[in-house]
């Protein structure tokens, strides 16, 4: 069990090696593009409050000095098919990315959706020695968690501890320095495939970036589109991206259920060009102008000219209206949203006190998509975007980089997980160490 | 329609090669980026520079424009000396040290080397202390302070006038300046001189009635008395023996005797010789000294 959080507690400490030295990248590797921020952290911060919420949520200290968006290649469904290829995008981002910052990165926080998430809810529960609850009890408690048993070519990417309870007293965020004779904690665990993670770690480092976090896309565009109530009270967050559809429900300030479906905007791309007969690339610049799910009488008449390259003239200059266009499109996203909202039902969401439901991600803007998710998931829906960051540049205020500005959020203040508490030492309790130090100490 | 061929519209891999993105950060890290900001101006402001500088003559040009500009401020007037004062040396002296310096006034203060001035004129022999700086109002001052002369040791040819410690002030052919002067000779003498002059002092009131003092064998002094006779000295404590000398010329009139030679080089057992001429009237009063 150790030696799995041993990776983990590596990046960490990487983590605050890079920020010691004020520059890091994050670097989501989505389905359909690479994006690259190069933030650099000034140490102008100011301190955190005990709710983790700094004068602008958490967001000063650092900003954004590089940038870089491309095309994504070798991947899909957000996991790696061709390593090759997909280190020569990430070096295409990292390289754009670096000369715009006109700085050099060595340390790299990056995103992953694919690799089959899976959760799983935790429970643990232990006497607390003294009365007082402190750092070793929290390790205490989250090392009493019951391991699910999962596979072995899995990985613990998150373990948050949600909730604590301290003598039936539930609904604890912190119970350290409460006095109590019993503690408990609810932990929420996601887990996903070694290979995704061991591939991704691999090409970032021959592009000569030490890795220094990695995240579940899921959680991360949550971390950028939802707002402090809607993460208390209960909201999942539909990250609808290229290859993968990322969905994660917050509960407390605290993720408590990640999925991925292997459905996105590529999919939709895909449905036109098969029905218009017309390349993907030509497709996908007609959804991205015209396209839209709800289709009223004007769009009967707005006529869409199809201009592809084939030699056939009869082909090339096809006219269609946009109520075609919408024709194809909404059926594979009313599909899309409602495997999404199976999947939430299977989540068990519609327990939660508040069941607010945020579309971010760059399918999330097609037209009229607020609309037909009020129809397909209930009332409580609302586009997000991602909260403002400093000198972000405009082009990546999207929904489509929720998962790049919330990297960016994690990788200045991460959420405190399972491998933050070190765990009491199983040979020596406190007790016997003390005592050889005393030994020590009178001999010498 | 004309077919293309493929070949032709394939695009270039918009990613850059391993070397090249690695050579890219190499060129971002810290230190490289600093020396590429400040280095590439400076090579390029430099290396028109070095080509000028490689002739010779674009070299002098500028040695010369350089020493021009030089001059030009060294020699404005409020640089300038124009006179050269002595205090405290004779004529001669003063006639010598302007020789020394050999300055040709009017002269800028930034070409002259005080302190080699300074050491210029210490090594002339007279000369006990030197002092040289520059008054206000152009005016190279030397101060100077000369040996006094104390005695005269006679060499083959002339004399050499020496300091009360032995030291060379000048020499000269006859005494007539110097006639006041004790003369001393003999081997070495110049070294013993400070002895030299112990014992003149301590003869002082007779002196007149000496011609001078010999070293003799690098080690004592002889008195030869005007009369002639001469008075052995020992090497140690020779005033002592003076005293005595003294002291029996005042009772017995020793000097006056006929002796040529007092031989008080033992102090215990003085030795008179009568000169050999007279070898054969040896009076009484001669025999009569007892120590």
């Amino acid at each position: 069990m150790t030696e799995l959080y041993h990776s983990q507690r590596a990046m960490r400490a990487m983590r605050s090696a890079a920020l010691q030295r004020g520059v890091i990248a994050v670097l989501d590797v989505g389905s359909s593009k690479i994006g690259c921020l190069i933030l650099k952290f000034d140490g102008t911060e100011a301190n955190i409050d005990g709710d983790g919420v700094g004068s602008l949520a958490g967001q000063s200290g650092f900003q954004v000095i590089g940038s870089a968006l491309t095309k994504s290649r070798g991947i899909e469904y957000g996991e790696i098919v061709s390593m090759p290829e997909t280190e020569r995008a990430i070096r295409t981002a990292l390289q754009s990315a670096q000369k715009l910052a006109n700085s050099r990165v060595d340390h790299a926080i990056a995103c992953v959706s694919g690799g089959c998430p899976r959760s799983y809810g935790l429970e643990g529960d232990i006497d607390i020695k003294n009365e007082i609850v402190d750092n070793n009890d929290i390790a205490d408690v989250l090392g009493a968690c019951g391991i699910p048993a999962y596979e072995p070519d899995r990985e613990v990417l998150h373990a948050h501890p949600v909730n604590f309870s301290l003598d039936k007293r539930t609904g604890l965020s912190d119970p350290r320095g409460q006095i109590g004779k019993n503690l408990s904690v609810d932990m929420h665990m996601l887990t996903i495939k070694e290979k995704t993670i061991q591939d991704l770690a691999y090409c970032i480092k021959r592009c000569d970036l030490e890795l220094a976090g990695v995240a579940s896309s899921s959680y991360v565009s949550a971390l950028s589109s939802l707002v402090e109530d809607e993460k208390e009270l209960g909201a999942a967050c539909i990250d609808l991206g290229g290859g993968s559809t990322n969905i994660s429900v917050f509960w407390k300030k605290h993720m408590i259920f990640a999925e991925t479906i292997k459905m996105g905007g590529e999919l939709v791309t895909r449905d036109i060009s098969m029905g218009l007969q017309v390349p993907s690339s030509t497709a996908e610049k007609i959804k991205t102008r015209n396209g839209g799910v709800v289709a009223t009488g004007l769009d009967d008449r707005e006529m869409i000219e199809i201009a592809s390259e084939t030699g056939d003239w009869e082909l090339d200059r096809r006219i269609i209206s946009r109520s075609d266009l919408i024709g194809i499109m909404r059926p594979r996203i009313e599909e899309i949203l409602e495997e999404v909202g199976s999947s939430l039902g299977n989540a068990g969401f519609d327990d939660l006190p508040s069941q607010k439901i945020i579309l971010t991600g760059g399918a999330s803007q097609v037209p009229g998509m607020d609309s037909l998710a009020n129809k397909v998931l209930g009332q409580q829906v609302r586009l997000g975007r991602p909260m403002r960051i400093h000198r972000l540049p405009q082009a990546y205020s999207g929904p489509n980089c929720a998962g790049l500005v919330g990297l960016s959020l994690f990788a200045a203040h991460p959420q405190d997980e399972w491998w933050d508490f070190s765990p009491r030492s199983k040979n020596f309790n406190g007790q016997s160490v003390s005592r050889v130090f005393r030994w020590f100490r009178d001999n010498w | 329609m004309q077919q293309i061929s493929f070949a032709k519209f394939k695009k270039r891999d918009p990613a850059p090669s391993r070397l090249r993105y690695k050579l890219s950060r190499w060129m971002l890290s810290p230190s490289i980026k600093k020396a590429i900001f400040y280095g590439f101006p400076l090579i390029i402001l430099a290396i028109p520079i070095l080509i000028y500088f490689q002739d010779q003559r674009n070299k002098d040009k500028l040695e010369e424009v350089a020493v021009d500009l030089y001059r030009k401020v060294i020699e404005r007037p409020e640089f300038m000396l124009d006179a050269l004062s002595i205090e405290g040396a004779g004529d001669s002296l003063n006639a010598e040290i302007r020789e020394v310096l050999g300055l040709h006034f009017p002269i800028s203060s930034f070409d002259l080397d005080l302190a080699e001035l300074h050491k210029r004129v210490l090594s002339l022999p007279p000369v006990m202390i030197a002092e040289a700086h520059i008054k206000g109002g152009g005016i190279l001052s030397i101060k100077v302070e000369e040996k006094t002369p104390a005695l005269l040791l006679k060499k083959e040819t002339g004399f050499n006038v020496l300091s009360e410690h032995g030291e060379y002030i000048r020499s000269i052919s006859s005494r007539e300046h110097f006639s006041d002067l004790p003369v001393i000779t003999g081997e070495g003498a110049e070294n013993a001189a400070s002895q030299a002059t112990a014992i003149f002092k301590s003869i002082y009131t007779n002196l007149d009635r000496v011609r001078g003092l010999v070293f003799v064998g690098q080690r004592r002094w002889n008195i030869i008395m005007k009369s002639g006779q001469v008075v052995m000295l020992p090497e140690n404590d020779p005033e002592q023996a003076i005293q005595k000398i003294l002291l029996l010329d005042k009772t017995e009139q020793i000097l006056s005797r006929n002796i040529a030679v007092f031989d008080f080089r033992l102090p215990s057992r003085i030795t008179l010789r009568v000169s050999s001429d007279k070898y054969g009237q040896i009076n009484s009063e001669v025999i009569g000294v007892r120590n």
